[in-house]
């Protein structure tokens, strides 16, 4: 029987599912060998068991817990899809403000009086704090990246189609790089998060003239400090360092050691 | 100047395909893998293969067979990661991919009763093994025991943590009755199994040996941890001189030819210089038993 | 081997004509303070004279990254076929420095010891090198005299040396006399296409172009580099170790743009059909975390401290021991590239003067 793979929606632009329709050329060879049974941008089906659920987007609403816990009891692994699901992503910043001021700094003043009093108004409202999946459940595989890397998408698929561990290795942004001759951003003047940050993506920002924001999450072993002495040190503000780290990391989940 | 000698053809990545003739469940974790391969392999006690699938992935792997094993290759593979898991799912007949044989492993000869070239004789071969540490000297310990009066006396200390993880009993059961061959297994702890063997670490029974110091070889092989506290107990009940120490160290081996970087302890490859070291040459690497 | 004169003008557009002959590498500027070695076209202009060690090591051509060490496929019968993977083409590196000359030499020597690798001996084979002597240290980083890699010119198949003042900047002209040693069969092969006349004289040339260079040439180490080299293997002066590592990212920067840094990962890869695919391998770096870990978790050097002294003891002591060669060009390029300050150059020294200070 050919395993049933589901994708599941939480907040978020739904892109890392249109990365995934973007890679045509894999795309068709591998519904072969699977079995899509939900996929909110492509078809509508259900059913009771998945083989593999792709979650993207990051967790808000206590209903949206309820939903991954009942996604989790039915799954046999939970991958957690782009930086939205692990690492709360831009929407995660606002984990850093108070909810009302945060709502009055969107919507203004008035509508955050009426937020107050009108329970039906806005739903969302009901959030406390913005949370990445693995918050809520046990996550199994984490496709990093705003949006996710149709490389290791395939990476990951192939693996667990041939009953292997799919490996990602823990390396910075740096090494890919080296691997590609890149210039250094430093040495464009610029400054980049890429030497505390998840490799992984082929650093398809900096090839492209870009920096680095880390949107793939900070590594477990990164260097932090040292991160920073070296922004200060390019004449960045203490201000505009933290709202850097924040800005795709904010619900990220602290590393152990 | 080009300083290069001619390139060989041959690619040193490509493994040769051995078909698996039995599969045999020793604990849990490990299976004991008998596999023929396509030619024989020619190896020395101690050496590893690197074994895998294409496609997949492999890993370094203890040649558990003797040195006269020809062209059937035994070895045990415990299942921890990803090539093992896949490994462990393979049946009769499948085919492995294997790579070597690799490293220095044991000169027999340095453990023969009479050999030629030595002023020594060697007349007491004490083999402490560690778990799955008797993998790899089970290759030693099977020409010895086939050769028994070619070698003087024989003492195998053999730990396992419970009675579940203990390997290769029925063999050793067989090595017993060999002249001159005492043997020691231990567990760490019985945990509620029916066990016949002692209970305790493999370092309790070392200060008993009766053995003649000067005309010792000691070989150890075990977990990390094991080898601080076997040397200790060796150092201060026994004056063996740390030539006659054999050491079979584990590291992360990819490539088995000495290139690729993973397996070195200071200026040595394990894969190269090792698995198997003297402990005289190991006072010298700060990183080898850390 | 024979020698011949020729100027800049008449090198720059023989390079151009190999060029269209065959796959040619040259140092070109990148849009930022950079160089990197690019296939040649004609549109550039040759910046012979300034360029400086560019990100990558020209040894990386012959040692890339995704490596292809063989592929396979299933058969009908379930048995498996090989095949080498990639054809090699033949590619000319030009302008390479003798530090990165003395990289590639270094490679040659850790590829063909012990059970050769054909990868790159195949490579290699099909590399001609066109070398270009130095006149005045890159920058602030190199010290490549201090590493004796200054004026190295074994595994080149011609080497250039400018006659003439390299610190006025300019177009190149008929003024710039450079002398070239051939210094094999293929470079003899190379030079016929090049407009010049014999050289009688080569060394007195050489030798009066190399005395006309600064003194000292580039940075220079506290003690000659054998003392160095003794200092590191005697003692683990584990703090000086600490202090740099607390800095440290621990992303292999320094690692992958060595030119003698050589450790690799391979990698597996299955295709989806499920019964065909391919090993590849990877550049591999032993700052990296999992360097050194093995299948179960135990790391054998988990600390940032404990990377660093196997990578400086590595260039100095390790590999010097077996192939009797500092592996460390001082071509600077880990302290140009590294984002955090670390420099090998003052590792080396700090390590050297904490084990004088223990020793008083």
């Amino acid at each position: 029987m050919k395993p049933k793979i589901a994708f599941f929606d939480f907040a978020s632009c739904e892109g890392c599912q249109l990365a995934l329709l973007n890679c045509e050329d894999i795309l068709l060879d591998l519904l072969e060998l699977v079995d899509l049974v939900e996929f909110r941008e492509a078809i509508s089906e259900k059913s009771a068991r998945y083989d593999i659920s792709f979650i993207e987007g990051s967790i808000h609403r206590e209903e949206d817990s309820k939903r991954l816990l009942d996604i989790r009891s039915r799954s046999q692994y939970i991958v957690a899809l782009g930086a939205c699901a692990c690492n709360g992503n831009v929407q995660a910043r606002s984990n850093f403000i108070a909810p009302a001021e945060n709502y009055k700094l969107i919507y203004g003043e008035e509508a955050r009086n009426r937020v107050q009093v009108d329970k039906n108004y806005w739903p969302l409202w009901a959030h406390t704090r913005v949370r990445s999946v693995e918050e809520i459940v046990k996550v199994d595989y984490h496709l990093r990246g705003c949006p996710m890397d149709a490389n290791e998408f395939l990476t990951l698929v192939k693996a667990l189609l041939s009953n292997q561990i799919p490996h990602f290795p823990a390396h910075a942004v740096c090494v890919e790089c080296k691997r590609n001759a890149n210039e250094c951003v430093f040495d464009k003047g610029m400054s980049c998060l890429g030497p505390i940050a998840y490799g992984g993506c082929d650093a398809v920002c900096i090839n492209n003239g870009h920096v680095c924001d880390a949107c793939r999450g900070l590594l477990p072993y990164a260097n932090v400090g040292a991160h920073n002495a070296l922004m200060l040190s390019k004449g960045i503000s203490k201000e505009a360092i933290q709202s850097r780290y924040r800005l795709f990391c904010s619900a990220e989940k602290m590393s152990e050691s | 100047m080009k300083t290069l000698s001619d390139p060989v053809k041959s690619n040193p990545y490509i493994p040769m395909m051995a078909e698996i003739q039995s599969i045999e469940p020793l604990t849990k974790n490990e299976m004991l893998f008998r596999v023929r391969l396509p030619e024989p392999l020619n190896h020395r006690p101690g050496q590893f293969v690197m074994a895998g699938l294409p496609g997949i992935g492999e890993c370094a792997i203890s040649i558990s067979s003797g040195p006269e094993s020809g062209k059937t290759l035994e070895m045990v593979i415990r299942k921890v990661g990803n090539v093992t898991g896949v490994l462990h799912k393979l049946k009769k007949h499948d085919l492995i991919g294997i790579r070597g044989p690799f490293g220095s492993g044991f000169e027999l000869n340095d453990f023969h009763l009479k050999n030629g070239n030595q002023e020594t004789l060697i007349k007491d071969i004490v083999i402490i093994a560690g778990g799955l540490g008797l993998v790899p000297l089970r290759s030693l310990i099977i020409p010895i025991m086939e050769h028994k009066s070619d070698f003087g006396r024989v003492h195998l200390i053999i730990g396992s943590k419970t009675p579940r993880e203990a390997l290769f009993r029925q063999q050793i059961q067989q090595w017993k009755i060999h002249p001159d061959c005492s043997i020691t297994e231990l567990v760490d702890n019985t945990d509620f199994q029916d066990w016949d063997g002692d209970v305790g670490l493999v370092t309790e029974p070392i200060h008993k040996l009766n053995i003649i110091e000067k005309n010792t070889m000691v070989v150890l092989c075990g977990p990390p941890v094991m080898y601080k506290f076997v040397l200790m107990e060796i150092k201060m009940n026994f004056n063996i001189p740390d030539n006659h120490i054999f050491i079979d160290l584990e590291r992360r081996m990819r490539c088995g030819l000495g290139k690729c970087g993973h397996c070195q302890i200071n200026h040595v490859y394990c894969c190269k210089e090792g698995p198997v070291f003297r402990y005289s040459q190991l006072t010298d690497l700060s990183e080898a038993l850390n | 081997m024979n020698a011949y004169l020729s100027n800049l003008d008449q090198i720059e557009s023989w390079f151009f004509n190999l060029a269209e002959k065959q796959l040619f590498f040259l140092p070109k500027k990148t849009q930022g303070v950079n160089y990197r070695f690019e296939p040649i076209d004609h549109q550039q202009s040759l910046d012979l004279l300034n360029y400086k060690p560019t990100i990558l090591p020209p040894g990386k051509n012959i040692f890339p990254d995704d490596e292809i060490l063989f592929s396979y496929y299933k058969d009908d019968d379930g048995h498996y076929q090989f095949s080498q993977g990639v054809t090699v083409n033949s590619q000319l590196l030009a302008g390479v420095r003798a530090c990165d000359l003395k990289g590639v030499y270094l490679l040659d020597e850790v590829f063909s010891d012990g059970v050769k690798d054909s990868h790159y001996l195949r490579r290699r084979e099909k590399t001609d090198i066109i070398a270009f002597n130095c006149m005045t240290p890159c920058d602030d980083h190199c010290f490549c005299e201090a590493a004796q890699s200054l004026d190295f010119q074994m595994g080149a198949d011609i080497f250039i040396t400018p006659l003439f003042s390299t610190s006025h900047k300019g177009q190149a002209n008929e003024e710039q006399q450079c002398l070239l040693e051939v210094l094999t069969p293929r470079g003899n092969e190379l030079i016929k296409s090049l407009e010049s006349t014999e050289c009688s004289s080569p060394q007195d040339l050489k030798n009066h172009a190399i005395a006309s260079r600064p003194q000292p040439f580039g940075r220079q180490f506290s003690a000659p580099i054998e003392q160095l080299a003794k200092a590191i293997h005697q003692k683990d002066a584990d703090s000086v170790y600490q202090q740099y590592a607390e800095q440290c990212f621990s992303c292999g920067t320094c690692n992958l743009v060595c030119p003698t840094c050589y450790c690799f990962e391979t990698k597996d890869e299955l295709n989806l059909d499920g019964s065909s695919g391919k090993k590849t391998r990877h550049w591999d770096a032993c700052l990296s975390p999992g360097f050194a870990e093995v299948a179960g978790g135990h790391n054998f050097r988990a600390e940032p401290a404990a990377r660093q002294h196997h990578r400086i003891r590595r260039k100095f002591d390790y590999l010097p021991q077996r192939f009797e060669q500092t592996f460390c060009t001082g071509c600077g390029r880990c302290g140009r590239q590294c984002t955090t300050g670390i420099d090998i150059f003052n590792i080396v020294n700090d390590v050297y003067l904490s084990v004088q200070e223990s020793q008083e």
